[in-house]
């Protein structure tokens, strides 16, 4: 059945949800123009084939994009939204063609092959317009008519075939119930799912800590078993003049230590200034500053970004604004996803602030146990030299035992002497502030793979890092007690999958980072040409391709009847006539058996030509169709006559006197 | 253990006659709609990005209110099936269900659908049978198996019958409604049940009626066209064993007319009704004369020893054409073959039997593990009554060829036809291969 009208105004819905009007409105009329126009193709099953073909490729294409730029799009979201302009060309081709229903060999490749026949077949009809339903509601607009639409354009689909066994009014009564169900259904989901995500989120604030809190970060000492950071790669670095890049990048500043936390004092942010849209200073720039470009897409809204030490310049970051507290953390707000942003910095100096009393203050926790080392071990002449000289005989260990017999940092500076870079920069810190020297605690990345292939360094979750700031000689410093060797521990544990998750991440890079580059109006000449090509293309193809006529009785024929060959022969005009004087063919009486009964022997003569005409698979000649049809023309008008002659003298019987008294 | 091992239990779980009989159906809009919800369930989980949880609310609505009105109006009708006495192999025929209306509206928008007792596969024909083609599956659909299975579910259960729509019934009236149904094999198709049909207001689901309606009909192999010149050379013989049918009892000879009593006449021809009138005036007893019967008397030989169900079917199947070809008034015809319980001739025409008996036989003979021996000693026993023999086997041996060098030696005219896959080398025999069946059997 064919749904006629309601296809068209599901694709203007579909267009005003999706904001794809000028696609839907072409489309309806296209559509809807097959109920009007008397033509169809007679195409065949290799020509679906290609089509089907065709849109796989489409579809194909379009995922692979949609993959590649996830980060961008919302894949499930625009794929649905443009589902219905991809299947379109199948769908209207389908309804143009003189098929009725798609056979699943056409839309499912592996059934092709297969010598037994492909008996189920779809209708195109129903499934686009399911599908229209769908997509229309993909996209949220505010002030939507979504539901009471999509309500009235399904039950007018359902409306023809309701069964008749059922009064219109239980009908029409079951789908206001229905309506009325399904209004307080989505108002009571709509209302669970708030209600489940309110009481999560105060959930996952109250039990998880997030590791980049800019005013609190949670460390893993005291975390026992091995820790497992992923290889995946998180962003990408490069100096776009060739320069050295730096070998940290500073992601936060802490300055108040806790027994396995760090935090800060100062904790408000202040907004850096911007001098362009997309150019932000953080500090006065030098003509020594080296820039360096971070590609790095962020997938919040609210993020740290990463800088090198020293940074004076922010250019290019994705964001509304950015933001800065004391310690030199910068914050970017109302992110978008995009691939690149560049640093400007000045190496040797750092953009934290000058050091406060919070910088020398001690952890209470650990204080005589600092204490006892620092009288040991240290020496407050040479500072950094006596830590790196203590932390000599440290090994750098992922692995935390169970059943310490003391507090974590105990054991990693008395017993143990292992441990990751936590345990390194919060004891370095510790043992730097009792020695007088003002000392914060840094985390961010360690810069130091070099991809061949990109020419640019790489940085992955596992290269997160920390480290301790020393406030020497007027200038913050990095130092970095944590055994070099960590970085090969680190790569120890790489899976065997990398380099083919690499191969898939550099691509997705490469695609996003030339996908961004791109200026739409570079291509447009090209895209209009291109078009325009494949518009002519079109055309010819559909107009040299075969045609069927369509006769109002073949119309009736394609919607509803199978094939029967012959049914236009004139011999029925002749059956009708006969009929209508009274003289009735009964069921499965030969026309023959039929014209002896009733005594129209001399009509006898055009039942052979009819009989070619219904029967024989060759047809009939036009010649002769055109014979017959005279012939059955010159008999209608003979009956016709003899039946006015009949009527004439009947009605002269009637007028004439019966009978003469005198 | 194979896949198909151990996804077998699986198919007959899902496919077997369930405890509880299904109470509804959904309907092709159904599917639709009920694919529709699940799909939007998936896709509308956040309710923030997309309106898609309304379309779900309101598709689950549809499939929740359809089952519900589906208790409304149930039909009150009874059934009954008229089954034709025979049905053949994969010719499709019409019969009967007459539908009554017990209630007290009119009938309307009914659906009918005829149930077969379903015979599943057992394990061991899952997974040595091939389905036709299977092949040219695509690699997944061959692995599990899943087509094979529903495939030996329909040649065995036999038979598949088309759903058929009732116009309106008229109340305390009935209907004859017309179904369409294919058998698929030879032999035995049991009918379990009934079922009635109602649709809901929205037209996506069945209510199901169950009429219990077991009944079972006979299904004749499938036959095949004949070369029409084609004839077995051999002429007619003298039949001493006459025909079961005629009036006498003993040597049953044609009877042509009385005459007097010639010396050497035996008793037994004495006329007594003609002799007791004709003694008192003539002294003379009356005997009846009678003619020697003449006339073709056919052998058909059917070998059942083989193996591969696909060729033994063909086999059959070219062996019922040749039965019912070969009945006419003036000759008989002795079907011969060998099952597991022993021998079998099956004497046809001049007032025997019917061809039927031959056919209903062919309808239900299995496979032969008696040796080739016995059949050839059948054979050779019986041929001396026969003027011609065809042997139709399914394969050609040593066995076959002396078995037909024998049969030639008496005398009589034979014919033989082995039904094979392959091509078979030349030889005294008319290769019908299964590929162009049909062709090959209109050239021998």
């Amino acid at each position: 059945m064919k749904l006629r009208g309601l296809q068209s105004l599901a694709l203007l819905l579909w267009g005003y949800q999706s904001d794809l009007l000028l696609f839907a409105i072409p489309m309806a009329l296209i559509w809807e123009g097959r109920f009007f126009f008397n033509r169809r193709w007679a195409l065949t099953t290799q020509d679906f084939y290609l089509l089907a073909d065709l849109t796989a490729v489409c579809l194909i294409l379009m995922i692979a994009f949609l993959f590649l730029n996830r980060t961008e799009y919302h894949f499930i979201q625009i794929l649905m939204q443009w589902l219905p302009i991809l299947l379109f060309p199948l769908t209207v081709t389908t309804g143009y063609s003189t098929n009725d229903r798609l056979s699943l060999d056409v839309l499912f490749y592996s059934l092709r092959r297969q010598k037994q026949p492909v008996t189920q077949s779809w209708d195109m009809d129903y499934l686009m317009f399911g599908l229209l339903l769908v997509s229309s509601g993909t996209s949220k607009v505010i002030g939507s008519f979504y539901f009471p639409a999509a309500a009235l354009l399904l039950f007018l689909s359902l409306l023809p075939l309701r069964s008749p066994r059922h009064r219109a009014s239980t009908w029409v009564l079951l789908c206001c119930l229905i309506f009325l169900s399904a209004f307080f259904t989505h108002t009571g989901i709509r209302e669970t799912h708030l209600e489940l995500r309110k009481r999560a989120q105060v959930w996952l604030a109250t039990w998880i800590q997030q590791r980049t809190n800019p005013l609190k970060t949670q460390t893993s000492i005291g975390q026992i078993g091995r820790l497992k950071a992923s290889d995946e790669i998180i962003f990408r670095v490069k100096s776009p003049t060739g320069q050295a890049v730096p070998g940290l990048l500073q992601e936060a500043v802490y300055d108040l230590p806790f027994e396995t936390s760090w935090s800060v004092m100062e904790q408000q942010f202040t907004q850096v200034d911007h001098t362009d849209d997309f150019i932000w200073d953080t500090s006065a720039a030098t003509a020594q500053d080296l820039p360096l470009d971070i590609y790095h897409e962020f997938h919040h809204k609210k993020d740290l970004v990463p800088l090198p030490p020293g940074t004076a310049r922010i250019q290019d970051l994705p964001a509304i604004n950015i933001q800065k507290n004391y310690y030199g953390t910068v914050q970017g707000m109302d992110m978008v996803p995009s691939p690149r942003y560049q640093a400007t910095y000045q190496p040797g100096t750092n953009q934290t602030g000058a050091p406060t009393r919070t910088d020398t203050h001690p952890a209470k926790a650990y204080k005589t146990l600092i204490q006892r080392i620092a009288l040991e071990h240290l020496d407050p002449e040479q500072p950094l030299l006596s830590i790196r000289e203590f932390f000599r005989d440290f090994r750098y260990s992922l692995y935390q035992p169970e059943n310490l017999i003391s507090s974590p940092i105990e054991e990693f500076l008395v017993n143990r002497k292992a441990g990751h870079c936590e345990f390194f920069a919060t004891t370095t810190v510790l043992l730097l502030r009792e020695m007088g020297i003002p000392a914060r605690y840094a985390t961010g990345y360690a810069v130091q793979e070099y991809d061949e292939l990109l020419q640019m360094f790489v940085v992955r979750q596992r290269h997160a890092h920390s480290w301790a700031l020393a406030y020497i000689d007027g200038h913050w410093r990095a130092v970095d007690t944590t055994p070099s060797i960590w970085q090969e521990a680190e790569s120890d544990q790489a899976t065997m999958l990398q380099p083919m998750l690499d191969f898939f991440s550099n691509v997705t890079f490469l695609v996003q980072v030339w996908w961004n580059d791109q200026q739409r109006e570079d291509y447009e000449p090209y895209l209009y040409g291109f078009g325009v090509l494949l518009s002519l293309l079109l055309l010819w193809r559909i107009s040299t391709s075969e045609q069927v006529v369509l006769t109002p009785r073949e119309e009736e024929k394609f919607a509803n009847a199978p094939l029967r060959q012959g049914n236009h022969s004139p011999l029925f005009q002749l059956e009708r006539q006969l009929e209508a004087q009274g003289y009735t063919r009964k069921p499965g009486e030969v026309f023959t058996t039929w014209l002896r009964r009733i005594g129209f022997e001399e009509f006898l003569g055009l039942v052979p030509a009819h009989n070619r005409l219904r029967f024989d698979p060759k047809g009939l000649l036009a010649s002769d169709e055109k014979a017959l049809e005279e012939s059955v023309e010159t008999s209608l008008s003979q009956l016709k006559s003899q039946e006015k002659l009949q009527a004439s003298s009947q009605a002269k019987t009637v007028n004439q006197p019966v009978g003469k008294t005198d | 253990m194979m896949f198909k091992d151990w996804v077998f239990p699986a198919y007959v779980r899902a496919m077997g006659p369930r405890k509880k009989p299904k109470k509804r159906r959904l309907t092709d809009r159904g599917q639709l709609v009920l694919t529709g919800a699940l799909l939007t369930a998936a896709l509308g989980l956040n309710t923030e990005t997309s309106y898609v949880y309304q379309m779900f609310a309101l598709l689950f609505c549809v499939a929740i209110g359809s089952r519900i009105t589906l208790r409304l109006s149930r039909p009150r009708v009874a059934v009954k099936r008229i089954l034709p006495k025979y049905a053949t192999a994969e010719q499709a025929f019409t019969y009967r269900i007459r539908v009554e209306n017990l209630g007290d509206n009119p009938e309307q928008d009914l659906v009918i659908t005829d149930q077969p007792v379903t015979r599943l596969p057992d394990r061991q024909q899952y997974t040595t049978t091939l389905e036709p083609n299977e092949e040219s599956r695509n690699a997944y659909d061959r692995f599990i198996g899943f087509h094979r299975f529903i495939y030996l579910q329909r040649q065995n259960t036999g038979i598949t019958i088309k759903p058929a729509r009732v116009d309106e019934v008229a109340v305390k009236a009935h209907r004859d409604v017309d179904v369409e149904a294919t058998p698929l094999r030879r032999g035995v198709v049991a009918f379990r049940e009934t079922q009635v049909m109602h649709q809901d207001p929205l037209a996506l689901n069945f209510g199901l009626s169950h009429f219990a309606n077991t009944e079972s009909l006979l299904v004749l192999p499938k036959r095949y066209q004949l070369n029409p010149n084609w004839r077995l050379s051999g002429g007619r013989n003298f039949q001493p064993g006459g025909v079961t049918a005629a009036w006498s009892i003993g040597e049953s000879d044609e009877f042509v007319s009385l005459r007097d009593y010639r010396d050497g006449d035996s008793m037994r021809k004495i006329h007594w009704p003609s002799t007791s009138k004709s003694t008192a005036r003539m002294q003379k007893p009356v005997v009846k004369e009678y003619q020697d019967e003449f006339f073709a008397r056919n052998a058909l030989l059917l070998d059942l020893s083989q193996q591969n169900p696909r060729i033994l079917e063909e086999t059959i199947a070219v062996a019922s054409s040749f039965a019912l070809e070969l009945q006419n008034a003036d000759s008989m015809l002795d079907l011969i073959f060998l099952t597991d319980d022993g021998p079998r001739i099956i004497t046809a025409g001049r007032g025997t039997s019917a061809v039927n008996e031959q056919l209903e036989a062919l309808a239900t003979v299995q496979q032969c593990h008696l040796p080739f021996s016995e059949l050839s000693n059948l054979v050779l026993t019986h041929c001396r009554l026969v003027t011609g023999c065809i042997g139709v086997y399914a394969d050609w041996t040593d066995n076959h060829e002396s078995l037909s060098n024998r049969i030639l030696g008496e005398g009589v005219a034979l014919k033989s036809l082995v039904i094979s896959e392959t091509e078979l080398p030349h030889g005294p025999y008319a290769n019908i291969k299964t590929q162009s069946l049909q062709a090959d059997l209109l050239k021998a």
